[in-house]
């Protein structure tokens, strides 16, 4: 008698319960609706990642905008300065040169 | 549509029920976790049951399902069996070394993926390559379990006596 037979008469002798169709069909209903659900979860998870992270690395790459104050003194035009002459610039250091 | 397919799972559970639970009795060792395992393996195949059948081979399917959801019951669970150095079967007087007992005690101290291999390897003749797939091992693995498990089955050597593949 070889392996293969003996496996065979010991196995063969066992008698299983009656199949539970209609339960392994519910269960089987249960499992394909998890995996939709996981599913449609992770597309949604891609598709927020793919929104969300570069408009995240963007607004972090992005320096903020420089803002850059101008000091400006100016004289008032004189009395014979040209009609759409609005000011002429101070220089200080003219002045104190 | 729908009905149909039903039915013809229906039909194939039916006639697979009890080859699935023997197979899976193999790996356990256990006939309530054989018929939870076997359940299992029906549940998730019915869950993508039309792509199994359209693969063609759905006995292949629900039993590689078996199989991985032993696998996968031995790296969740860690279920651990320890080898012993006597089997309380074997030392009864007068009892066959080649009976039932005896052979299922012999297979209980094998680890599960000795028992696997030598399940599949030796009862399902499937060839080594086969058995390396279906347990996601190399065939260099399945070979040096399947020498390891003889081994130790020819301890009891009225157990594996004759020609062995």
């Amino acid at each position: 008698v070889n392996l293969h037979e003996q496996l065979d008469d010991v196995f063969e002798a066992i008698s299983p319960a009656p199949a539970p169709i209609e339960a392994t069909m519910k269960r089987g209903t249960r499992i394909r609706w998890r995996r939709r659900v996981v599913a449609v979860t992770g597309v949604a998870a891609v598709v927020a990642a793919a929104i969300g992270v570069p408009l995240t690395v963007h607004w972090q790459a992005s320096p903020a905008p420089a803002i850059t104050r101008y000091s400006v003194t100016v004289r008032p035009p004189g009395p014979h300065a040209p009609a759409n002459e609005r000011g002429t610039e101070f220089k200080p250091c003219c002045v104190d040169g | 549509m729908k009905a149909e397919l039903d039915e013809g799972f229906r039909t194939f559970m039916h006639g697979r029920w009890p080859a699935m639970v023997r197979l899976a009795y193999a790996l356990t060792g256990d006939q309530g976790h054989a018929e939870d395992l076997a359940q299992t393996a029906f549940a998730k195949a019915y869950a993508s049951w039309p792509r199994v059948i359209r693969a063609g081979n759905p006995d292949a399917y629900v039993r590689q399902i078996v199989i991985n959801e032993n696998n996968n019951r031995f790296r969740k669970r860690r279920v651990r069996e320890l080898s012993t150095d006597s089997l309380p079967e074997t030392s009864i007087p007068g009892i066959d070394l080649a009976s039932r007992t005896a052979l299922l005690g012999a297979l209980k101290i094998l680890g599960p993926r000795q028992r696997a291999v030598i399940v599949l390897r030796y009862w399902l003749d499937l060839t080594d390559a086969e058995t390396a797939i279906a347990l996601g091992c190399s065939v260099g693995t399945v070979k040096s379990q399947a020498s390891r498990a003889l081994a130790t089955l020819r301890q009891h050597a009225e157990l594996v006596e004759g020609d062995l593949r």
